[in-house]
């Protein structure tokens, strides 16, 4: 087997203020490594081994018949990971150079309902892609012969996990480069899938990027949105997006959206309630811009802002606790605040310094357990950075959840947080988050949701799932970490 | 069946003849051919020929022959003064008047012959000793109620249970001595033991909702209650020919075990509207206050040995339950109680 070359990039910058804003970028600290010849592409945060800490994992890749191993961070407590892709049987190298195991994309997802996260790894040009089942220590087996996963797609980027055909079993979508079909799994339990609807015109002719399921239009089931790169001759751009009827069928009402980004290679596309009203909002991200639209209702967009910064993707979080979502786009150096209503502000100077070439995948996790976000980025052509927030606030509120079936993350789920005893009533909501496995580019934050409340009081969670039932926690005391389970005893 | 008062005169022994005995039929006096006193009986013979025979018990009479008399002295012990009977002629050589005379009177039941051994009549003297065994039976019917208050799901739920104790049944032992007039010291054992049935009322709150409590009632039976009572008495006496009546109180020692609701049980679902009942938690608590007893008690001699006892005594004493850490539930034990029996009395 390759080795693995590791670069350890020995930086340490202190941290910068501009506004509420305060990283520092810890990679060297937190043993956060890169590949000597880098090729960062994706992040993928979760608690892997269930001792309550974030882990990430890094796909890499860089040229076709280059050989790029995933890196696999677990978490070691204090602000450290120790790096054991091989250890942990997920390194997905290849064999002498012959056979790369490139992947842009991975995600973390409960994929047999055992409560644990598994991982499926899409490879992009040689290799098959990849199941493996956790046993639940963050130990992982390859349980991909079988599965029904085939292995002809060989131009993946994104990858997303949802239940879109409300059977109670994680299904897969795999994006693909080049015309290379959309790829649907469909789950049948035990780790084992079909094939599910081909997709229509559209999402064959981009060429495929960053890949999410989302319920956009809050009608419970998982729709699909997908960005590409090849153009699409009209005024909406080339992103896509596919309506589920509920039964996992999905129809294409891209040109209903009010979406009108134009004819500019799309890289990712995140959704997250930008402006306090209970519904998703997006952010369109382009190699040079981005665009923020709001959900006005009836599945339909509007547009509310320009911003001059892109690349590939958006991290959405409340970076400062002050209850709205702001953003990060991976490889810049800027921070985007919101002003509650979606409309954003560019925070510079924030501390996120030492970034590496050709920034990819970013996503978001509270890898020190602090109470407040941080920041993994992968780069390309660049070292991976680590950003620790500095915020240290007692402002947040933080929701672990469990599906009704027992699954990890519980994707698709919908967490309300009320002011106490106002369950219910939108002028008393706090926040509004939507479970899932990947967003963006490539991107998977970490799956417990975050919310920037303010601290020293209670208020009122609740969890919506897919399956319609609901589960509301009452005065959930600030700041703190809860649990949402349907599955277990309910907790007095 | 005949009555008869028999008047036993203290006689002369000189020349005891039949005509030396009077006897009273119905009120009348009555001829009698001879009046034999044996060991157990009174033997009497009728002017018709007829024999009665009485237990020598029952008239109380006792024949002594004082060791110097002469002649020979028929002694009775209780007396009444009578006209003295005319004596018979004595014979020349006893012609020594009688120097003792007194009559002893006794309400006796002429049996047939046969039935010569027939029980004794009551005593009416005092006795020293007794022990006393009767039923008893509470005359509250005792309720207490329970409240338990815990938060649960952010709020403050309640279940309540009432407990409704039947008129409890038992019996006690007890014991008396009298060490000097009519003042008497005494202890008594008392047990009793029935089932409780308690109701209960929950409110629950929704584990979603604030103020939206789900509610559930019921009642549970067969709920296990022992109690067991030592009382400590002073006693004062007054006797009445075969009835004593008796005061007494002092203190009391209880023994309670008692089965308490510590938790209702039910099943939700989804959405936890409603709760559906599963069953209540019971546990057996015990505890042993101390308390004091009141009464007084009435004893009807029927033999000599034997009287029947009737009685009523309160007793009370205050008890706490230790349910849980930090709950207690408050307990009253005793109570009303009537009881009836037979005590047995010994000189």
């Amino acid at each position: 087997m390759k080795r693995i070359a590791i670069l350890l990039l020995v930086l340490s910058t202190p941290a910068f203020a501009d506004g509420p804003f305060r990283f520092t970028n810890v990679t060297a600290s937190a043993r956060f490594l890169s590949l000597r010849n880098h090729g960062g592409h994706g992040v993928q945060w979760a608690d892997t081994n269930g001792d309550g800490r974030a882990d990430v994992y890094v796909t890499n890749i860089f040229a076709p018949d280059e050989d790029r191993p995933d890196l696999y961070f677990v978490n070691q407590g204090g602000g450290t990971f120790r790096e054991r892709g091989s250890e942990a049987g997920v390194a997905d190298d290849g064999f002498f150079g012959r056979l790369s195991e490139e992947s842009h994309a991975a995600v973390f997802a409960d994929l047999d309902n055992d409560g644990d996260y598994d991982l499926f790894n899409a490879h992009t040009w040689t290799g098959n892609h990849k199941l493996y089942r956790n046993d639940g220590d963050g130990n992982f087996r390859d349980v991909t012969a079988g599965s029904g996963i085939e292995i002809d797609n060989r131009e993946s980027r994104g990858v997303a996990a949802g239940d879109v055909n409300g059977d109670g079993i994680l299904d897969l979508v795999v994006s693909a480069w080049d015309n290379a079909p959309l790829q649907l799994y469909l789950g049948e339990g035990n780790v084992r899938y079909h094939r599910g609807t081909q997709f229509g015109r559209r999402a064959a002719s981009l060429a495929n990027q960053g890949i999410m399921l989302v319920d956009y239009d809050g009608d419970n089931d998982l729709d699909l949105a997908l960005t590409g790169h090849l153009p699409i001759q009209d005024p909406i751009g080339p992103l896509a997006m596919y309506r589920n009827d509920g039964r996992g069928n999905f129809s294409d009402v891209t040109e209903s959206l009010g979406i009108r980004f134009g004819d500019v290679g799309i890289n990712g596309w995140s959704f997250g309630d930008l402006d306090g009203d209970g519904d998703l909002d997006a952010i369109v991200v382009a190699k040079h811009r981005s665009q923020i639209y709001l959900n006005i209702g009836g599945g339909r967009f509007q547009f509310r802002q320009g911003i001059p910064r892109g690349n590939y993707t958006a991290a959405l979080a409340d970076l400062d606790h002050d209850g709205d979502l702001d953003f990060y786009i991976g490889g810049t150096e800027v921070i985007f605040a919101n002003d509650g209503t979606g409309g954003f502000t560019a925070h510079q100077s924030v501390g996120i310094v030492g970034i590496g070439n050709d920034g990819r995948g970013a996503a978001v996790a509270d890898f020190d357990g602090d109470g407040d976000l941080d920041i993994a980025l992968a780069s390309k052509r660049g070292p991976n950075t680590m950003f620790r927030n500095d915020l240290n606030d007692s402002n947040w509120l933080r929701v672990r959840l469990v599906g009704p079936r027992g699954d990890a993350g519980a994707f698709g789920a919908k967490i309300y947080v009320y002011d106490s005893r106002h369950v219910d009533e939108p002028a008393h909501l706090r926040g509004y988050r939507e479970a899932r496995a990947a967003t963006g580019y490539c991107s998977q934050n970490e799956p417990v949701l975050h919310f920037g409340v303010p601290g020293g009081r209670a208020y009122e969670v609740k969890a919506v799932f897919p399956d319609g039932t609901f589960f509301i926690a009452k005065g959930v005391d600030a700041p703190g970490l809860i649990v949402i389970d349907p599955t277990a005893p309910l907790s007095p | 069946m005949a009555r008869f008062v028999f008047f036993v005169g203290t006689l002369l022994a000189a020349a005891p003849a039949w005509s030396d005995w009077v006897v009273f039929v119905d009120g009348q006096r009555t001829e009698v051919r001879a009046v034999e006193l044996t060991e157990r009986a009174v033997n009497i013979t009728t002017m018709a020929g007829k024999r009665w025979s009485v237990l020598r018990d029952a008239v109380d009479v006792e024949a002594t022959r004082a060791a110097n008399a002469t002649p020979p002295l028929l002694e009775v012990i209780t007396v009444i003064e009578t006209p003295p009977v005319a004596p018979p002629p004595a014979p020349a050589e006893l012609s020594a008047p009688p120097q003792l005379q007194t009559i002893v009177e006794r309400e006796l039941t002429l049996l047939p012959e046969a039935d010569v051994v027939r029980p004794p009549a009551p005593s009416t003297r005092p006795y020293r000793f007794s022990i006393a065994l009767n039923g008893v039976r509470g005359h509250d019917t005792l309720q207490f109620t329970d409240t338990n208050q815990f938060e649960l799901f952010k709020e403050q739920a309640h279940i309540e249970s009432v407990y409704s104790d039947p008129r409890p049944q038992g019996f006690e032992l007890g014991v008396q001595y009298r060490f000097a007039g009519p003042f008497a010291v005494g202890a008594t054992v008392q047990r009793f033991e029935n089932d409780r049935s308690a109701s209960y009322n929950a409110s629950l709150p929704h584990p979603f909702v604030f103020e939206r409590f789900r509610e559930l009632s019921g009642t549970k039976s067969g709920l296990f209650h022992e109690e067991m009572a030592v009382h400590l008495d002073a006693v004062v006496t007054k006797t009445w020919g075969p009835v004593t009546l008796e005061g007494f109180g002092g203190p009391s020692w209880f023994q309670t075990k008692t089965e308490v609701l510590v938790d209702v049980l039910y099943d939700e679902t989804f959405p936890y509207n409603e709760v559906v009942f599963q069953g209540v938690e019971g546990r057996v608590l015990e505890t042993q206050p101390l308390g004091y007893n009141v009464g007084v008690s009435a004893t009807f001699r029927v033999a000599s040995i034997v009287g029947v006892d009737f009685g009523v005594r309160y007793s009370e004493a205050r008890a706490k339950l230790a349910v849980d850490q930090g709950r207690e539930i408050e307990i009253d034990a005793g109570g009303l109680a009537f009881g009836a029996g037979l005590r047995f009395l010994f000189p």
